[in-house]
């Protein structure tokens, strides 16, 4: 019966994790200035995925923890993609909005 | 030393209450789910208004706020590899600084929307019905999604406020952390949401 | 009837030792308790709506101002709309018979999380005491209908934020509830029992629970929304701002239709414990069963633009929402066949749950097939805000969520009380409700083909025979749960004891006393085999 678990990162790789999430915040700003155009939400949004996946997996433990939270994690996202999806196949035909 | 543990605590269950944790996270995540929705359909039909918008908004502040908040979460996580090292003071004073970190950013975001104010960008407002259809829709959304995540911050606060209070006084210790964690990936979830709202709307014009 | 009464062998959970009197329950953490807390508040909330359902009848007996004006009539059919949606068919079973049986029908010793599940029921308690207190404020309770649809919700004096707060803390007591029971499966299912071990009623369960965790957050943000814009000025859906009103419905439904399986889910969960017992046969596609309820809940996500065909989304939209929507009668259909396969050849003993059963397979299907012509866009267009579908949802959810919840009550209670009521009488019960039912709601089918529409107080003369029939059907109704009602409260007091397995179950909740013990079992069980095998009890 193992309750405890180990820590599982010692101090140091919790400060490179977080030097990794300055660089990423900075990148972002950085793009802004930049004009991509309409490439400019995709480029913001996979920054912005990135980052969350970085504090997920190591600062949330998700890498770390039993595999079935992962899962259900994914099944949330799903769920909100298809959400996110059904909704727009509506805003997408509409006529008045060109 | 585990035999001692479970014996105390024959309901004890770890894993449990990280999952129900957990659980509780994905509503909140869908909570801010349907005002993403929202936004990204208004951004949709409103693209140049949002842009003119997002160039009102202080990016430096922003950006300021932004390294605030993944510091903070920093501090936490490393404060939980702290306790479960029995590290009791080296905890509870990064846990004191992920506080302070917050209140930090609360006072940003009180000049900020002071400043918004000001210049007559008050919703319900008389000069708020004459801004573009559009632009109108973007501080109402910014109001709304940075107050609703202001209020997540000051929870979190409050939530690390009384973990420290049980570091303290023994209740949670190397051996018995898991409500420590759960704080953390508390704070770690409002972190995320910032991820999100501060490229939507201080960085994409 | 002086018969004398019969003590039990046990009060189970019923002594406590510790805490005496009203504290012993309201500040209980023990499920069972909890359960009770439940079924009493639902069971008040239920019959208050079902009056203010017979009061809108009478008004529609005759054409024209019969006992209520128009503004009244919208009145009650909000509150009867609120009142049965957040406060009977959603917490319904889950919060009463899941409280009670999930813990005991997989071998655990309570839920997960005792405290947060005591929480629930006061956050309940607390959004039907504000939603109830909308009738006594400024201009009374809200009159917007229970989908509270902006811009008339916005705009209307009456006390919609109140009302929508309500819905927003009901909706946090459901994903509390939700939360409880998803960690309880995963955690505390007893030794032996893996995850095809699992009786039915757990997976439908399972299946819910991740519905109210994922669907209620959205409803909750939506009817915030509707708060800020009334009291806050932050008008998110207000046209003039530029917002588009249709984007409340898109939201509104987002829940609002896998809400609809977080009704239905656990009725049909009750119905597949019920139809093996009473067969006496091991159940028909077990497996297949389990995946249907994953299934629904699944494709329920997908299909909720079905409400909104005429609202003014665009064309291809319809066409997906439509063509997903004929999705979901797949999962629907397998468990309906597979209960029926069930069945056959079995030895069936048409004990009262086994009535409900089958009433509930019955009412489902006649609900399930008049949802299919409102799922295609041509009927559909026709038929919308039309009696026709205020008779579909009932049949659905009245006919589907409420029989499974009697079915439930008359299959459960001996395990619940130890004693057993009287059989003949919940018998009569049954076929009394079964009569009035279809009285009361099969002519409003009718009506709405001929273009009777919805939520009107008023109707052309032509439309009043079917109206007056449909008004008899609710007063037979209405005897019927009186009777059923009369029957179980005496069966509560005084019926005889009933034994530990009145029904020969062979789920891990009949394997303990009745009323069962605090601690739920005196050795916690341990599983070896599938839930429904018959074979092992004579």
């Amino acid at each position: 019966m193992e309750k405890t678990h180990k820590n599982t990162l010692n101090y140091k790789a919790y400060i490179f994790i977080w030097v990794a999430l300055m660089e990423l915040t900075i990148l972002s700003v950085a793009a802004s200035t930049v004009d991509f155009k309409a490439l400019a939400v995709g480029i913001a949004l996979f920054i912005a995925l990135t980052k969350s996946f970085i504090v997920g997996s190591y600062f949330m433990h998700l890498k770390f923890d039993s595999k079935i939270i992962t899962v259900m994690v994914l099944i949330t996202l799903f769920v909100f993609l298809t959400f996110i999806i059904l909704t727009f196949v509506d805003y997408s035909f509409r006529t008045s909005i060109v | 030393m585990e035999q001692v543990i479970t014996h105390q605590h024959p309901h004890r269950d770890d894993e449990a209450s990280k999952m129900g944790m957990w659980l509780f996270l994905f509503t909140e995540l869908l909570l801010f789910g349907g005002l993403f929705l929202v936004f990204s359909i208004y951004r949709y039909m409103n693209q140049k208004a949002f842009a003119a918008g997002g160039h009102e908004l202080d990016v430096f502040i922003g950006t300021v706020n932004t390294i605030i908040l993944i510091t903070s979460s920093m501090t936490i996580a490393v404060s939980i590899a702290a306790i479960q090292q029995d590290k009791k003071k080296l905890s509870i004073s990064l846990m004191v600084l992920t506080i302070f970190l917050a209140i930090i950013f609360l006072i940003n975001k009180y000049f900020e929307w002071a400043h918004k104010f000001e210049h007559g960008l008050a919703p319900g407002t008389d000069s708020f019905l004459h801004l573009p259809k559009g632009e109108a829709l973007f501080f109402l959304l910014y109001f709304f999604m940075t107050g609703l995540h202001a209020l997540h911050v000051i929870a979190g606060s409050v939530f690390i406020g009384v973990i420290i209070f049980k570091v303290k006084n023994g209740t949670i210790n190397s051996t018995n952390f898991v409500q420590h964690e759960n704080a953390g990936l508390y704070w770690h979830l409002v972190d995320i949401i910032w991820i999100f709202l501060f490229p939507l709307f201080y960085l994409v014009h | 009837m002086s018969k004398e009464r019969v003590a039990l062998p046990t009060r189970g959970f019923f002594e406590n030792k510790t805490k005496k009197g009203i504290s012993s329950w309201i500040f209980t953490t023990d499920h069972k308790r909890i359960a009770l807390l439940y079924l009493y508040s639902i069971a008040f909330f239920f019959l208050s709506a079902a009056i203010l359902g017979i009061l809108m009848k009478i008004e529609l007996i005759a054409p024209g101002k019969t006992i209520m004006n128009a503004s009244t009539y919208n009145k009650t059919f909000t509150l009867h709309g609120v009142i049965m949606i957040f406060l009977f068919i959603i917490p319904g079973i889950p919060a009463v018979f899941g409280n009670f049986i999930l813990p005991l029908i997989i071998g655990a010793e309570d839920v997960a999380f005792p405290r947060i599940n005591l929480l629930s029921w006061y956050f309940y308690v607390g959004g039907a005491i504000l939603a109830l207190s909308t009738l006594f404020f400024g201009e009374g309770t809200a009159d917007t209908g229970w989908t509270f649809y902006a811009p008339y919700s916005v705009r209307t004096g009456t006390n919609v934020t109140q009302a929508v707060l309500a819905a927003f803390i009901l909706g946090f007591s459901s994903i509390l509830t939700g939360l409880n029971f998803l960690t309880t499966i995963h955690r505390m299912r007893a030794k032996g029992m893996d995850w095809f071990k699992m009786p039915l009623f757990v997976w439908a369960t399972y299946a819910t629970a991740w519905i109210q965790i994922l669907a209620t957050p959205v409803i909750g943000i939506t009817l915030l929304m509707i708060v800020a814009e009334r009291t806050l000025g932050i008008g998110l859906f207000d046209p003039s701002l530029g917002g588009d009103p249709i984007l409340y419905q898109h939201l509104f439904w987002i829940y609002s239709h896998p809400a609809v399986y977080i009704m239905i889910l656990p009725a049909m969960g009750v119905i597949s414990e019920i139809i093996p017992v009473f067969t006496r046969r091991r159940i028909f596609g077990y497996k297949a069963i389990a995946y249907s309820s994953l299934a629904i809940a699944f494709v329920g996500y997908l299909v909720w633009g079905h409400h909104m065909f005429t609202a003014g989304m665009s064309g291809p939209s319809r066409v997906i929402f439509s063509i997903l929507t004929f999705l979901v009668s797949i999962p629907s259909a397998v468990k309906i066949f597979n209960w029926l396969a069930t069945m056959y050849k079995g030895s069936i003993d048409m004990q009262p749950p086994m009535l409900y059963a089958m009433g509930f397979i019955f009412l489902f299907m006649i609900g399930g097939l008049t949802g299919l012509l409102l799922g295609a866009l041509a009927t559909d267009t026709h038929l919308t805000d039309t009696a026709f579908v205020v008779g579909h949802f009932h049949y659905v959810m009245f006919g589907g969520t409420g029989f499974g919840f009697f079915a439930a009550m008359h299959y459960w209670f001996p395990k619940i009380y130890g004693r057993m009521y009287n059989i003949k009488r919940a018998k009569s019960a049954f076929w009394v409700i079964f009569v009035g039912f279809n009285i009361l709601y099969f002519p409003m089918l009718i009506m709405g083909i001929m273009g009777l529409p919805r939520r009107y107080y008023d109707y052309l003369p032509q439309f009043q025979p079917l109206e007056i029939l449909s008004t008899v059907g609710s007063w037979i109704l209405f005897t019927g749960l009186i009777i059923m009602l009369v029957n179980i409260i005496k069966g509560m007091k005084s019926g005889l004891p009933a034994g530990d397995n009145p029904w020969k179950g062979t789920t891990l909740e009949w394997q303990t006393s009745s009323p069962p013990i605090l601690e739920n079992f005196k050795i916690m069980p341990e599983v070896t085999e599938g839930p429904y095998e018959y074979d092992n009890i004579k």
